[in-house]
């Protein structure tokens, strides 16, 4: 008798004595339990189509995702256009991560995020010790409904964050080789505070600056003398070969590295550096983890652990 | 039709002819000398032949390389207690061949230190350790073959009637042990044999500290049915499964892990004669070897080896005074590699689209001068490969001169399908990387055994060898979790050539005191291994994506030399058998171009004194380690060791079979032992002091 067949046997047995655990499934929520997907601990992530309006949302612990189109929910997105952005909210509390759902004609440039530009605005709640995401509508930021001041004060932070982003991203447009045309970024924020003995003073690490390009390439750039400077050798994205700044994300994962959503690829790439430079370290199917059919173009996601990073103050 | 099932249809009609053949064959009345089997301690022979059960008493550990450490010029590669390669004579990986009956052993230790051999020592029947001209039946191997042998590869029934041989051992300091079960029923024309062994052990301890990660769970089961179809022909089918699970104690902070399972099926046909032919033992088998490498339960490696043989060993009588051995292999085996960070739980075939080829490698060699790779690190391969060879012997009076020889040819096709399209080999760089290549080697080896006088014996090989190097040596490119390391290929390898000259001498000066003396120089023209990888300042070089050392696959010439001397005593005082031993192992390697080779054994001493009486047998030893004196450059140094071990066992015989009852203590002085030819010997010192007792029982 093969050894498998022995371990077969004994596991079978451990099972029906009730060794094995059991999973319960909500409606419109599925357990991934055939595989192990693992996906970076901690995160909450959310993929839409902007196609269908599709929206799930897939939380990394429990390898579980959700159906959000919920009537009931103020994140339904049934029927609407949309584009996501993850926001460190910073707020006397500490940095709160916000999702935001744009819709998808909204440009900074043409002035200040209102209530008329927003789908809804996520973040996770607690109740009962325990956190889940939830969000608010964007009737809640109406001046006209008596939206709070601290409302509409989020939404000047919100654009606030969104002009600084612009402006980052024309920095990096003028780094990159001629060639190449910027597609998405992602900047780091590293202000690590170090107490001294006499003095309270901050050092600021070189920023990384990660860049995908329209061709599918990753650049690497760092603060210079003179500007943003390559700071290591490019790359590409497996099966990445294009880019639009509509069907791609790249989103913090940790103080190390970033994870990049491309639509082309339906793929979920896990670049970081754990040693020097930054690489493709891991990637996952999408289809292994959300439904069927679904084909996202957007994705953003929020985790407990980027609350931990210091960013500037603004 | 396939190359698979060319050689499938090959092995049948080779099979059936053989049992077909030897049915029409006539019998005459043959005297079949049986080569010997029992150690003979006090000669010097090609072939030396070995009882595991004797080799199991006296080792330390469940390895082969454990088993074999005790013999002369042989060390154990330890990366934990689950893997043990035998190094031999300071050759290593490559250079030594483990074979199951003639087969190479289908397993991945050779590639890699933390490859566990793939079979548990205890398993076999016999150990057999050839080299010279004997070795070139199988190989062409510097450091010469181990052939393990089971009940397959005898050419006869087992002892007829039940037998039964089981034992259980436990450890003070892993807390588990081992169990082994061997049951056999032979009649007069078939036998059923089934052995089983289990081997479990939780972390050990070296200096009052565990060793994080250095458990092992290994479990094997091997069955054999055999029948005489005719007298002169013996059919024996088998079967083997192996799981083994262990932990690798490296310094990463997460467990790192191996889970490896190897299937073997085969038939082996003996023919006592066919036509001119004696002792003609033919054998096919099928086997499937396959591994993961997991680091914090995440699937990062994944190896898959399939292989199968037909292969054919005859003896040939020329006249009276000549004999000659020949053997016929074909050889096939498929290797697929899976290396990248939690994906490999199953094997992929990487995406293909317009963009260009190679992309991100070719950057990093445009930046780094170096093609670095963060994707699978070697193409998939097939190999197969053809053996022919030969061992002619003439005897005279007072000498036995042999010739032998081998030709090996070799397809290797490569085929990069795993590879993701952005860590392909870059056009630029290599344009025909990925090339289908054939090539051969041709090993010559004469050996002159001479008797100068009733008391002095020399046995003297000297050998030309070639060897092709590996798929992994010529393609392996990217990390290696397990051992932290960044490997670097070379794909232009030419094959590994040597000129092999032993020397053993056995002086037996009274009926109680013999000397032997083992002396061996090696010169290679093109010895390949791993170095440490340099750059013009003759800084360590580490990869860009995980800071890990780069070690660079090279061919250089070097030169390898040593000399191991054992003085033997025995003495009977009344119904007390006293015998003591002193065994020297000296080993230097240097390469031509100035400096030493890397994780070559330290000289060390080991004196053993035994007492048997009655059904006790008693042992104490004690080894000596010197820490390394002739180190690499860039290699870390390693402090010498003591090794106190102690043993007693009882034997008591029942009416119905044996008991053997026995204990053992190791390392007594609880010494930080590391073993300098270990990858791992940082953080995977030998085991410390432990107390081991077993029960054996043999009906």
């Amino acid at each position: 008798m093969k050894l498998k067949t022995i371990w077969a046997g004994m596991l079978l047995a451990g099972l029906m004595v009730g060794c094995g655990g059991t999973s319960t499934s909500e409606n419109n929520t599925q357990s991934e339990s055939s595989a192990q997907i693992d996906l970076p601990d901690g995160k909450t992530l959310i993929f839409f189509d902007n196609n269908t309006s599709a929206q799930y949302l897939y939380d990394t612990d429990s390898e579980t995702y959700a159906n959000m189109n919920i009537e009931t929910e103020n994140y339904d997105m049934t029927g609407k256009n949309g584009k996501l952005i993850v926001w460190n909210h910073h707020t006397a509390a500490g940095v709160d991560p916000k999702i935001v759902m744009l819709r998808d004609d909204f440009s900074i440039n043409e002035g200040n995020v209102t209530h008329n530009d927003l789908h809804y605005l996520g973040h996770f709640h607690e109740d009962n010790n325990e956190k889940f995401f939830a969000a608010h509508s964007a009737d809640e930021f109406d001046p006209d409904q008596n939206a709070s001041e601290k409302k509409l004060g989020a939404l000047d932070a919100l654009s606030a964050h969104l002009y600084e982003q612009e402006e980052i991203r024309m920095e990096i447009e003028e780094a990159l080789p001629s060639s190449e045309m910027l597609c998405n970024f992602f900047v780091f924020t590293h202000d690590h505070d170090h107490e001294e003995a006499d003095t309270n003073e901050t050092e600021e690490e070189a920023v990384p600056h990660i860049a995908l390009t329209t061709s599918g390439k990753v650049y690497v750039f760092k603060e210079g003398e003179t500007g943003l400077e390559e700071a290591q050798v490019s790359f590409s994205l497996n099966g990445v070969t294009e880019c639009q700044e509509s069907e791609s994300s790249i989103i913090q994962n940790g103080d190390h590295g970033v994870l990049i959503f491309s639509a082309q690829t339906q793929k979920l790439y896990l670049v970081d550096n754990h040693g020097m430079d930054f690489h493709e370290h891991s990637s996952w199917d999408i289809s292994r983890f959300l439904p069927d059919g679904f084909t996202p173009t957007d994705l953003a996601g929020i985790g407990e652990e980027e609350e931990h990073d210091h960013e500037h103050e603004e | 039709m396939s190359m698979k099932s060319s050689l499938s249809a090959a092995a049948l009609c080779c099979l059936l002819a053989s049992a077909v053949a030897a049915d029409e064959v006539q019998l005459e009345s043959i005297d079949v000398v049986e080569e010997t089997e029992q150690e003979n301690e006090a000669a010097i022979a090609y072939e030396t032949s070995y009882d595991t059960e004797i080799l199991a008493e006296k080792s330390s550990g469940e390895t082969l390389g454990d088993y074999l450490s005790g013999e002369l010029g042989v060390e154990s590669a330890s990366y934990g207690p689950a893997v043990g390669r035998p190094t031999v004579r300071g050759m290593e990986g490559y250079r030594v061949g483990i074979a199951q009956g003639g087969i190479m052993l289908n397993d991945l230790s050779a590639m890699s230190q933390d490859h566990a051999v793939g079979l548990n020592a205890k398993m076999a029947e016999r150990i057999e350790m050839a080299k010279g001209p004997a070795s070139l039946l199988y190989g062409s191997y510097s450091g010469g073959v181990i052939r393990t042998l089971g009940e397959e590869h005898e050419g006869k029934l087992y002892k007829k009637g039940m037998t039964l041989d089981t034992s259980l051992s436990t450890n003070s300091d892993t807390n588990k042990g081992t169990l082994s079960i061997k049951a056999a029923y032979a009649a007069e024309s078939y036998e059923a044999y089934l052995n089983y062994y289990n081997h479990e052990a939780d972390s050990y301890h070296s200096g009052g500290e565990i060793v994080p990660d250095s458990d092992t769970s290994s479990e094997q089961l091997h069955g054999v049915l055999g029948w005489t179809i005719t007298p002169n022909t013996l059919i024996k089918l088998y079967g083997d499964t192996m799981e083994k699970a262990y932990g690798i104690p490296n310094s990463t902070k997460e467990r790192t892990d191996i889970l490896m399972e190897q299937d073997r099926y085969g038939i082996v046909v003996h023919n006592r004669t066919l036509g001119k032919l004696r002792n003609v033992m033919t054998e096919y088998q099928i086997s499937d070897y396959r591994h993961y490498e997991r680091e914090d339960g995440r699937y990062d490696g994944l190896f898959d080896q399939q292989q199968q043989s037909l292969s054919s060993r005859f003896d040939f009588t020329v006249d009276e005074m000549t004999e000659a051995n020949f053997r016929l292999e074909l050889l096939q085996n498929a290797l697929k590699v899976c290396h990248e960070h939690g994906q490999c739980d199953e094997f992929t075939v990487a995406l293909r689209t317009d963009a260009e080829d190679g992309l991100s490698l070719l950057n990093y060699y445009n930046d780094r001068g170096i093609p670095f790779s963060h994707g699978h690190p070697m193409p998939d391969t097939e190999e197969q490969k053809v053996l022919m060879a030969f061992n002619a012997k003439r005897y005279y009076e007072t000498d036995e001169v042999s010739l032998a020889a081998n030709v090996v040819a070799r397809k290797l096709t490569p085929e990069s399908t795993n590879i993701q399209e952005t860590w392909l080999m870059h056009e630029s760089i290599d344009p025909d990387y990925y090339r289908d290549e054939t090539r051969a080697a041709v090993s010559l080896s004469l050996g002159w055994w001479h008797s100068w006088s009733e008391h002095f014996t020399t046995q003297t090989s000297l050998s030309y060898l070639e060897r092709l190097p590996s798929a992994q040596e010529l393609f392996w490119n990217g990390f290696h979790h397990a051992t932290e390391s960044y490997i670097l290929g070379n794909r232009d390898l030419d094959k590994e050539k040597s000129f092999n000259l032993d020397i053993d001498a056995l002086m037996q000066h009274t009926k109680t005191l013999s000397s032997k003396l083992s002396l061996y120089y090696y010169d290679f023209s093109n010895y390949i291994y791993q170095a440490p990888l340099v750059d013009g300042s003759g800084n360590q070089v580490y990869d860009p994506f995980h800071l890990s050392p780069v070690w660079e696959m090279r061919g250089v010439g070097a030169t390898i030399y040593g000399l191991g001397i054992e003085e033997r005593y025995q003495r009977e005082i009344e119904e007390h058998l006293l015998s003591a031993s002193l065994q020297f192992n000296y080993l230097k390697g240097e390469l031509d171009e100035g400096g030493y080779i890397p994780r070559m054994a330290p000289y060390n001493a080991t004196v053993t004194l035994e007492h048997e009486y009655g059904g006790f047998h008693n042992e104490i030893s004690y080894k000596w380690v010197d820490k390394s004196r002739n180190e690499a450059a860039n290699e870390t140094h390693t402090e010498g060791y003591r090794m106190l071990n102690l043993s007693t066992r009882y034997r008591y015989d029942l009416s119905n079979g044996s008991l053997e009852l026995w204990l053992k203590a190791q390392n007594l002085t609880d010494d930080i032992a590391k073993n300098h030819i270990s990858f791992l010997k940082e953080t995977a010192p030998l085991p410390g002091r432990a107390f081991l007792a077993g029960i054996r029982y043999q009906y």
